[in-house]
């Protein structure tokens, strides 16, 4: 009789755990946000009766991304600051602001071979006089390949950087899911040769992140071809038109062009549903390199 | 107990792939009691669950009647790259834009965790007494998965009381002012905005690259204080007209000098002008006057020679 009751009340509690909380953790980033009063400027020594001083509003950013890269800061579409980055990885940035509101800044970190990371978004809100610190930003490892498309048979070198002695996971995704596990070594350099031959022909995707962290690198193409077939010149990224290995606001103003516009060249409508929309946009701010 | 057991599992399976959405929420912040004549601020705010988002689509409806739209907050939305900045648009107001990169929630260093974020910030002036209703008649909002997976949600609406100037609020008592949130306190307007917008770039893309893309004028401008609500261009000695970006700005045979202005929504401005290439540059009218001076020489030549060769000399 106990042995049912403690049956029900177990499934009652796992039935519970499914209704409260997600089935997925899908936030595994320990970013902090602190405010302090800024400090770093002294008061102008004034008369009796002037102003009350207040200390200048500012945020800053730390954490870590690839050893002797740099982090650049932007707001409105503009770079307002950069930083390299230190052999360890590890970068911080101020700056000053003249505002005092809910403000949407952008950093992406470049790694020391000049391959651009993922953009990573903040909207913070600052305090009149305060210093306004978000702390542990990790930025996810970049990524690179030597070919994006190759024949069974062939090899594939997949790079990039991330922090010191790492532990990585790498992905491949396509007909054939293979997951690779790598240590970056202590100039945060890693590299895989995969050889192809058991893989089945077709498209995959490639990405990596770390072990501990969901978010991801870049999302590469890859192709893998079938003997008799000659690769196509196609951009690394959907809706790059120009192939300049970039997405921004040039292609934002093409396809904005084209937007709610009947069949629109093949190349800009990356869902293929003849037709600009949403959707099309949504796919080119996920690949957005500025 | 299998009857139970079967319960319990479809309960947890039905709830249980529901609360993956839940949180994911589409409402309003903004003060609840306004007076005739008040500017005052709505956020638009989304809680996302936990999940990247990169693009929205989202349309407004208002009490026309007791309610204008006067603007947006350029600098406090995370919808900078506007595909359609906030505009009226079939008495609703209609805002799509993306996030390059995407987006979570925003961070507040008086409180735990991310918080909703703030897509938009409208502006409204209140014109007349009575209850204003504000709820989203559409709302697409995209993951930022590669995909465009849209991400469902729930709405919610909000109501504004709206008083005469010298109406005393009822139920409303006057706390200190303070700042919650970036919020406008309570019975605070919103400064009229003085400023003219930023300055801009005014860019020209060839349509060379793109061959079924014709060649286009592109203008992005910014106005933190009331957002920006149109674009007049002056071709030449032409009149002003309003236009949109990007602006096919087509072929022709000379060089002409473009201006164009970036009106705010109290009626500052700003103007960005751009020389825009003609088809006929000066090497080429350089050659075709050399050309045409040859080709009359020798003209010229020929018809004296046979002149001379008619008289026999």
């Amino acid at each position: 009789m106990l042995n049912k009751s403690f049956k029900k009340v177990f499934l009652i509690l796992i039935s519970a755990s499914f209704i409260f909380f997600p089935l997925f953790s899908i936030a595994d980033e320990t970013l902090t946000v602190t405010a302090t009063v800024s400090s770093g400027s002294t008061p102008s020594p004034s008369g009796g009766g002037g102003a009350p001083y207040i200390p200048p509003t500012s945020i800053r950013f730390s954490g870590q991304a690839y050893p002797n890269g740099k982090v650049l800061l932007i707001k409105n579409k503009n770079i307002i600051a950069e930083v390299l980055v230190s052999n360890l990885g590890d970068f911080s940035i101020t700056f000053e602001e003249p505002t005092d509101r809910n403000i949407m800044y952008s950093l992406y970190a470049v790694d020391s071979a000049g391959v651009q990371s993922i953009i990573l978004n903040y909207q913070v809100y600052l305090s009149t006089g305060y210093l306004t610190h978000l702390s542990g930003i990790l930025f996810p490892p970049t990524l690179s390949l030597d070919r994006y498309s190759a024949y069974s048979g062939d090899d594939l070198s997949i790079f990039g950087f991330a922090i010191p002695e790492r532990a990585l996971e790498l992905k491949i995704e396509g007909k054939d899911i293979k997951t690779f596990n790598i240590i970056s070594n202590k100039d945060g350099v890693y590299n895989i040769i995969v050889p192809l031959f058991n893989f089945k022909s077709g498209q995959y995707k490639i990405y990596t992140k770390y072990k501990e962290q969901a978010l991801t690198s870049k999302v590469l193409p890859f192709e893998l071809l079938i003997e008799d077939k000659n690769p196509e010149v196609k951009s690394k990224i959907p809706g790059d038109c120009n192939f300049d290995d970039r997405i921004n606001l040039k292609d934002f103003s093409i396809l904005s062009f084209w937007y709610k516009k009947k069949n629109p060249p093949t190349c800009l409508d990356v869902n293929h549903d003849k037709i600009i929309n949403l959707v099309d946009f949504s796919i080119f701010a996920y690949y957005w390199t500025g | 107990m299998k009857k139970l057991l079967f319960t319990i599992l479809f309960t947890s399976l039905f709830f249980g792939s529901s609360s993956l959405a839940y949180g994911a929420e589409l409402y309003f912040s903004s003060q609840d009691n306004v007076r005739v004549g008040n500017t005052f601020e709505v956020s638009v705010l989304f809680d996302t669950g936990g999940e990247s988002v990169n693009a929205a689509d989202i349309e407004i409806s208002f009490n026309q009647n007791l309610l204008t739209f006067a603007g947006y907050k350029e600098s406090e939305g995370v919808l900078g790259f506007w595909i359609e900045r906030p505009h009226i648009e079939n008495g609703k107001i209609r805002l799509t834009g993306v996030i390059p990169g995407g987006v979570t929630g925003s961070y507040d260093p008086n409180k735990n965790g991310q918080q909703p974020v703030s897509l938009a910030k409208i502006i409204f002036t209140a014109k007349s007494t009575g209850v204003a209703n504000l709820y989203f008649t559409k709302s697409q909002i995209l993951k930022n998965d590669g995909l465009g997976t849209e991400l469902n949600h729930t709405k919610k609406s909000k109501v504004v009381s709206i008083y005469k100037k010298s109406e005393e609020i009822k139920e409303y008592v006057e706390p200190t002012p303070q700042v919650i949130e970036g919020e406008t306190p309570v019975g605070t307007e919103v400064p009229a905005d003085t400023e003219s917008p930023d300055k801009f770039v005014l860019e020209y893309f060839e349509s060379s690259l793109f061959l079924r893309t014709p060649s286009m004028l592109t203008f992005y401008g910014y106005d933190a204080g009331s957002g920006v609500a149109r674009y007049e261009m002056k071709i030449g000695n032409k009149d002003w007209r309003v236009v949109e970006s990007p602006y096919n700005i087509g072929e022709s045979l000379f060089k002409r000098q473009v201006t164009v202005r970036a009106y705010d929504h109290a009626g500052n401005f700003k103007d960005s002008t751009i020389v825009v290439p003609g088809s006929i540059t000066l090497w080429v009218i350089v050659i075709f006057i050399t050309l045409t001076l040859f080709a009359f020489a020798v003209y010229e030549f020929l018809l004296i020679y046979h002149r001379r060769k008619r008289k026999g000399l």
